[in-house]
């Protein structure tokens, strides 16, 4: 019995410790929803978690974003003053799709306040996103030009 | 006649002649119009006279510091600096700034205008150059920058510890530039942190702790942040709004810029994301020393002591993590309803049919809700692909919007306590005790961080980091002091699973300890103790069992050596102020001779308040064939 548990527990320790320390590449680009949740990090695992979290190391070389960017979901060269609006519904995609859903949040409120939404009418147009949520947000992989010319002809 | 020859003369003189002259008059003119305004050698006497160099703002601005070399700026890149000695030499540097400023050369004066405006600032103000204000320089670069961040009010931001991460109790901390909007989505965050393409871990810990990384200012839109702590991290965090006028800010924010692409080494313990934020706050209010005493390590939750100590800090709001949403949302669910919902956010039961088990429209929001929740977590944590999540999410929240809005209460959550409002990271234990058969004096001391039985508030549950404690015992019979125990690294966490998640508890100790059989003398051994398991929690009890494996080095071992492995189990109990936690560990050494070695613990600790608690600890163990029991009483304080 004894001699059973020493073993046991050394290779179990080993595979943990083999297991934190296994990394994953990032994978996204592309537009829609799910591409910009895992921005640029690589992997979830619990020793490089705490190790990145003790030195806070940050992938990457953007020392001035003023905007952040998503590869393969590049901002249309057409899009004038409406630039920041973009930009933000894009690296804000997943969040407004939740706030949209839920007919209210933070995401929403930002977004309002972006369009210059007066504030008395802000909780009529999140009612207006709310109920016209499928019409938006028909496949998940819409470009954030697209939801951004759906989310002005319904929410007006 | 004389005239003429002379004309005659002088006209044959011309070809080197007038090469001369020409190249006189061109030069007179430049000369003229600088004699307009002061040269620039009345603006270089003017600053050494009034010896302006020694000026607080200036040594804020290039980071001097006082220490044992003389004055020393920690900025490492040369770019930072006009003169070469500009990193030890404040007056050189300052004299070097003036000439490139105000220099005759036009296109590198207004780049060196545009690199360091808060420089520029400030001298063309104490030379007076009245003729020459801030607008003089063209900055595209800048105006565009100032133009989107436009920023009037700051915030320090606190991302917290997340689960099963005690290194992450450290936090980091940044600082968020607002403009006139409300939202506080679209403020800018600055932060300072090491560079790197680093995956391993272990090079990662080494490099971060010995200056081997570069740490560099980084501004984003606060959203990306918020995506990485709070979505991806699981961090709550923690924004403090700062008591700072808009011109403190703005002057704060051209030394940021100023600070563009600069790097300095960083260092984990205290050149690091919080020490280098204090000196944008100085460069916000000069008359703020906050840099001058630095102590051996920064921690982000002692900056934010330390600036609510210089009234800084206005408030606190709570900003709790998708992950901590979610867990609220749970709570209010019966077990049935979260089956649902867990059905849904695994796939196995269709959105179109949860009316079929649920009529009430309310319960569905919040199982659609929970559902939608969970579904993002296993997202974040690669447990679904990206089309997965997509199919799903989008019929959960399709959903989701049929069903209106919900009751707004649901969503609020008490915050927990502030971080900065938990027991000081610094503790000081005095005790007495009956050890194995004597009585005895313990002194004790812990540098950072936080225990299991330390008081959990502002603290992440069920976590703990100890680095460098040391407990010293005195025995007056025999009159001797000696050290007892180091422990160098003592981590620990235990994340409780849940009807989600089943995450791994574990333990990494690294220590020295004094054992061994009292004929032979107790000597100190070092010690090795990884341990991985379990963890289950209802209410204020929680229990776990580890599998351990210990490899130990030390001369009171036969073969001089042991490893070995058991495991243990063990719980802790929380009634008020008082917290208990009990344990059993048996433990085997098969290589190097050690034997057999149990261990039974008992500790309580009863909080006082912020400053103080008082704790007992009981231990009885079995080691080298004997049985010993030790207790002891200690007050601890701590700062």
């Amino acid at each position: 019995m004894r001699a059973k548990i020493v073993p046991v527990s050394l290779v179990i320790m080993v595979l943990l410790t083999a297991s934190a320390w296994a990394g994953q590449a990032k994978t996204n680009c592309g537009c829609g929803l799910g591409t910009i949740l895992w921005g640029d990090r690589a992997d979830g695992s619990i020793l490089s978690q705490s190790m990145q979290v003790s030195t806070n190391g940050i992938l990457g070389n953007q020392t001035f974003g003023i905007t952040s960017g998503t590869l393969g979901c590049e901002q249309p060269t057409n899009i004038g003053s409406d630039d920041q609006l973009f930009a933000y519904i894009r690296d804000n995609i997943d969040g407004l799709a939740q706030d949209m859903a839920y007919g209210e949040g933070e995401h929403l409120d930002t977004l309002a306040e972006l369009m210059t939404v007066p504030a008395e009418e802000r909780t009529l147009f999140a009612g207006k996103l709310q109920a016209a949520f499928g019409d938006i947000f028909i496949t998940g992989t819409e470009d954030p030009g697209l939801v951004l010319e759906r989310i002005r002809i319904i929410g007006g | 006649m004389l005239s003429e020859i002379g004309k005659v003369r002088a006209r044959h003189k011309v070809p080197w002649w007038t090469l001369c002259l020409v190249s006189f008059l061109l030069v007179v003119p430049v000369g003229g119009a600088w004699a307009e305004t002061p040269p620039l050698s009345q603006w270089l006497r003017q600053a050494r006279e009034e010896r302006f160099h020694e000026d607080r703002y200036w040594q804020v601005l290039l980071h001097y510091r006082q220490d044992w070399r003389g004055r020393r700026s920690p900025v490492d890149d040369p770019d930072f600096f006009f003169s070469p000695s500009g990193k030890e030499d404040p007056a050189a540097e300052l004299e070097a700034t003036i000439l490139a400023l105000f220099g005759p050369e036009s296109e590198t004066r207004n780049a060196a205008r545009c690199r360091f405006p808060a420089r520029y600032q400030w001298l063309a103000e104490k030379l007076e150059v009245a003729a020459d204000p801030v607008t003089a320089a063209v900055c595209p670069d800048l105006a565009l920058v100032l133009d989107r961040v436009d920023p009037r009010s700051a915030t320090l931001v606190f991302p917290g510890s997340y689960p099963n991460s005690p290194a992450s109790m450290f936090g980091h901390t940044l600082l968020n530039f607002s403009g006139p909007r409300e939202s506080k989505l679209l403020a800018h965050a600055a932060n300072y942190s090491a560079f790197t393409d680093e995956s391993n871990g272990f090079a990662y810990a080494v490099k971060g702790l010995t200056g081997l990384y570069r740490g560099y200012f980084s501004v984003l839109p606060y959203y990306e942040k918020l995506k990485e702590y709070s979505g991806l991290e699981r961090r709550d965090i923690w924004e403090y709004p700062l008591a700072l006028t808009v011109a403190e800010t703005r002057r704060m924010f051209l030394h940021l810029w100023e600070l563009r692409d600069i790097y300095s080494d960083y260092f984990f313990f205290d050149e690091n994301c919080s020490y280098n934020l204090l000196y944008l706050l100085e460069a916000a209010r000069p008359s703020l020393n906050l840099t001058a005493s630095k102590p051996l390590w920064v921690l982000p939750v002692d900056t934010i002591r330390r600036l609510d100590q210089a009234g800084l800090i206005r408030g606190a709001r709570f900003r709790p993590s998708p992950a901590t949403v979610l867990r609220q949302e749970m709570a209010g669910l019966t077990s049935g309803e979260i089956a649902v919902a867990r059905d849904l956010a695994k796939g196995v039961l269709d959105v179109a049919d949860l009316p079929l088990y649920v009529t009430d429209a309310d319960t569905r929001r919040r199982i659609l809700e929970v559902a939608f929740g969970a579904t993002e977590q296993d997202f974040l944590a690669r447990r679904l692909d990206l089309q997965t999540y997509r199919t799903r999410v989008l019929a959960l929240l399709t959903a989701r919007s049929r069903l209106g809005r919900g009751g707004l209460d649901d969503k609020e959550c008490e915050p927990p306590t502030r971080p900065d409002h938990g027991h000081g990271t610094s503790r000081l234990s005095l005790g007495v005790g009956y050890f194995a058969g004597s009585w005895g004096e313990e002194l004790r001391y812990r540098p950072v961080y936080h225990d299991l039985l330390d008081d959990q508030s502002g603290y992440l549950s069920g976590a703990q980091i100890v680095l460098g404690q040391i407990s010293l015992r005195y025995f007056p019979e025999r009159e001797r002091l000696r050290v007892e125990r180091l422990d160098l690294i003592d981590l620990c966490s235990l994340t409780p699973v849940s009807r989600w998640e089943t995450p791994i508890s574990w333990q990494v100790c690294l220590g020295m300890q004094r054992s061994g059989s009292t004929g032979a003398g107790r000597r100190l051994t070092a010690y090795f103790n990884p341990g991985a398991g379990f963890s289950a929690q209802i209410s204020k009890l929680s229990g776990y069992a580890l599998l351990e494996s210990e490899l130990s080095v030390g001369n009171s071992m036969e073969k001089g050596y042991g490893l070995g492995g058991g495991g243990s189990i063990g719980a802790l109990l929380e009634w008020g102020p008082w917290r208990v936690h009990g344990r059993i560990r048996l433990l085997d050494y098969p290589l190097g001779g050690r034997g057999e070695s149990w261990l039974f613990a008992f500790d309580q600790n009863y909080r006082l308040n912020r400053q103080h608690s008082l704790s007992c600890e009981t231990l009885r163990i079995l080691d080298f064939g004997r049985w010993e029991t030790t207790s002891l009483l200690l007050w601890n304080r701590y700062w």
